[in-house]
């Protein structure tokens, strides 16, 4: 399974069309060079935790992840939860990608430690620029030594 | 002042008048004993000068029997003494019986001492001989025993009316007027006889230190004098006791000028009167004590414990004891009645109380219910706006997405038509998304707490104005802001009611070639109240019904593009800080909308 041995960012999105727009923004931008789609929170933790179908993944972090607000099976505040609250994957930047703009989503990601939140525009051109943005500050920020 | 002590006045007034007629009575019965015994006294002294008066005549009787014996019309002196000592025998109440011839020489003595002696100067012998009646009486002191002695002389005659001899017999007056003291019944009394000079002839008990002694300076001596009848004296001092004193003389023999005195201690003559009337007194004392207790006891058990116990039931009623009861009726009539009536009414007011209690804990059930349920409601609108904001949104973004995907990717392969299509369909998901913003501002006004100040409207309508941005019409358009007063309430919320009716007023008069907005203010009551007004497409009255509802529209998209949210928005708002919104419009010719607020701190929550 080579392509998980360069995951530059992990996408956590069970909207197959957002997932689909997200990536194109973010290969357009050059951001990545592999992106590895997840649909749902436990597939996510799986990942992350090397788990599950992921147990045999080398040992080597997501250098972003985008995490959608409501997943199927564990939603994103609870992975987001899960992932800060480990000290292995603590460092790993977490950036909120959602429709949600409800003030308490807002404030329970940053209390659990989010490093980003942004809102999901509908217009197709703010959506690609918005999650462009997120993507290239973080992957600057969070760059590999 | 109590009922208990205005009764025991009541009573205490009831009972001093019988207690002062019987007073009055008493005295006046007391007066009559004073009086009695007054009379008694008098008696007593005329009785006394009566007895000596029998007993005066009886000697003149003995006399006149004496006169005829002929023992005693004989020469031998020595035998008609002894004769005049048998007599003397018998008649121990004289201290001695004697003849005196008629040239005053003794003759018969019954003493029996054969002494010379002349009596011709003694007065009872010169009247007895001299005066038209034969009898003499003088009151005499005994030469040797120094006791008063009443001289009873009697002038003895022949046929011839010759005298023969003067018969004297000496009454022993201290012998006599003792036994008569003895037989007096007061204690204090005193009995004296005194002669016309003032001389104290006897007087008992205890008088011997008085006898012979003169009083004639004295009252009682004047009055004895003076008062020849049954007379009454009080407070006479005499021999060291005042006493008072009843008078009688011996009008048969006047010549003696005997006066009996009968005296009684003042002190002793009203002590018996006073004594009954102290009784008396004290009886009625004792009852009217007995009386007032009586009422005493019947106004504290009949009516002062009642009464108590009609306020402590009162009072643990009034103090939130709704089981207080007085309890059983006592006593009988007007107060058990009010105690009666007090129960029920107390079991009523509890009754009620009951019934209150129940619909209170009813209605707070229900209350909770119904809170619980816009509790729910509340809920269920969050999860829906949730979701709103969350799910409709995503396959707008899909929808706009791969439209602009399609015209990037395959522009070159579409005609003009095609790529028109494409815009619709992007402006509808566009317009779509503005539609959910708005219903979701719209939701959300319902749940934030509002944030209340004191507002400078003037500058909030001012900076609203700014905040809409200078529309393309702004150059033509004339907006005046008066001066406005000021409002309280979330400086936000209110701007947001600014914008949206300011910026409704530059759209609907945007057509018009001299645009005119104006916006007043003034004060009404404890409220301030706005107007915005335009000269712009104005509305029909008709469907003023539908001019604040969410989603309701008076004017077609193309003509004014909108989501029919904004006036719907203000309303909210408005009502949610106690305000009221309304509007005039009149088609064509422009509109008013106008809103109030509160001017000062509202109380409760708004």
């Amino acid at each position: 399974m080579d392509i998980f041995e360069n995951v530059d960012i992990l996408l956590v999105e069970d909207n197959a069309s957002d997932a689909e727009l997200a990536m194109r923004a973010l290969r357009k931008g050059k951001l990545a060079n592999s992106i590895t789609w997840v649909k749902d929170g436990a597939q996510a933790l799986e990942f992350v935790f090397r788990t599950g179908a992921y147990a045999g993944r080398p040992e080597q972090h997501p250098r972003l992840i985008l995490l959608d607000l409501k997943l199927p099976k564990v939603d994103g505040l609870e992975v987001l939860k899960r992932i800060k609250e480990d000290e292995r994957t603590r460092v790993i930047p977490v950036v909120m990608v959602t429709s949600s703009a409800e003030g308490r989503d807002i404030a329970e990601s940053y209390k659990l430690g989010v490093n980003s939140y942004v809102v999901k525009p509908v217009e197709f051109e703010q959506f690609s620029e918005t999650v462009a943005k997120a993507g290239f500050y973080w992957m600057l920020v969070n760059r590999t030594p | 002042m109590s009922i208990r002590a205005r009764l025991l006045l009541l009573i205490l007034f009831a009972t001093l008048i019988p207690a002062l007629v019987g007073g009055m009575q008493f005295l006046e019965r007391r007066d009559a004993e004073i009086a009695a015994a007054r009379h008694d006294l008098a008696v007593a002294a005329r009785q006394v000068a009566q007895d000596l008066t029998d007993t005066v005549r009886a000697t003149a009787q003995l006399h006149y029997g004496l006169s005829r014996a002929r023992d005693l019309d004989t020469q031998d002196r020595a035998a008609c003494s002894a004769f005049l000592a048998d007599v003397l025998k018998e008649h121990p109440q004289y201290t001695g019986i004697l003849t005196i011839k008629p040239d005053g020489e003794l003759f018969c003595d019954s003493l029996r001492t054969g002494r010379k002696l002349n009596l011709t100067d003694r007065r009872y012998f010169q009247d007895a001989l001299n005066s038209t009646t034969p009898l003499a009486v003088e009151p005499v002191f005994g030469r040797l025993t120094g006791i008063a002695v009443l001289q009873v002389a009697y002038a003895a005659r022949r046929d011839t009316g010759e005298p023969k001899f003067v018969l004297l017999a000496s009454l022993n007056l201290e012998k006599y007027m003792q036994l008569r003291a003895m037989s007096l019944p007061r204690k204090t009394a005193a009995i004296a006889l005194v002669d016309g000079k003032g001389t104290v002839l006897t007087w008992h008990p205890g008088g011997e230190k008085l006898r012979g002694t003169s009083i004639a300076d004295s009252p009682l001596f004047h009055f004895a004098r003076e008062r020849r009848g049954e007379e009454l004296r009080e407070d006479i001092e005499a021999g060291g006791v005042s006493r008072i004193w009843a008078v009688s003389a011996l009008p048969e023999f006047p010549e003696a000028e005997l006066r009996v005195l009968v005296g009684v201690s003042r002190n002793e003559l009203l002590a018996a009167a006073n004594r009954n009337l102290r009784q008396a007194l004290s009886i009625l004392a004792v009852v009217s004590l007995l009386a007032l207790g009586g009422a005493w006891a019947l106004v504290e058990l009949g009516i002062r414990r009642q009464a108590a116990r009609v306020i402590a039931a009162v009072a643990r009623f009034s103090g939130g004891d709704f089981g207080a009861r007085i309890g059983k009726p006592y006593p009988r009539g007007e107060i058990g009645n009010l105690m009666a009536a007090l129960d029920h009414a107390f079991e009523l007011m509890q009754a009620q109380r009951d019934v209150i209690q129940r619909l209170n804990a009813d209605l707070e059930r229900r209350v909770a219910e119904r809170t619980a349920q816009i509790e729910t409601s509340a809920k269920e609108l969050e999860d829906f706006t949730y979701t709103v904001s969350h799910d409709l949104r995503t396959p707008l973004r899909a929808i706009d997405g791969f439209s602009r995907i399609l015209e990037e990717d395959y522009g070159g392969k579409l005609d003009d038509e095609a790529r028109r299509l494409i815009g619709v369909v992007r402006e509808n998901a566009r317009k779509m998304g503005q539609l959910i913003d708005d219903l979701l501002t719209f939701s959300r006004l319902g749940r934030n707490p509002i944030a209340a100040a004191g507002i400078d409207m003037e500058a909030l309508a001012h900076s609203a104005l700014a905040g809409i941005g200078a529309p393309a019409a702004a150059g033509r358009a004339r907006i005046e802001i008066h001066p406005l007063p000021e409002a309280w309430g979330d400086p936000a919320a209110i701007k947001q009611v600014w914008i949206n009716l300011l910026s409704n007023a530059v759209k609907f008069s945007g057509k018009r070639e001299q645009p005119a907005i104006e916006v007043s203010g003034h004060e009404s009551g404890a409220q301030s109240v706005y107007c915005v007004k335009d000269n712009g497409a104005g509305f029909d009255m008709r469907y003023y019904d539908k001019l604040f509802g969410v989603f309701q529209r008076l004017h077609g998209d193309d003509e004014f593009p909108g989501t029919g949210v904004g006036l719907a928005i203000v309303r909210r708002i408005v009502s949610r800080h106690g305000g009221r919104v309304w509007a005039e419009g009149k088609v064509c010719e422009g509109a008013a909308f106008y809103f109030s607020l509160p001017r000062g701190k509202q109380h409760g929550h708004i």
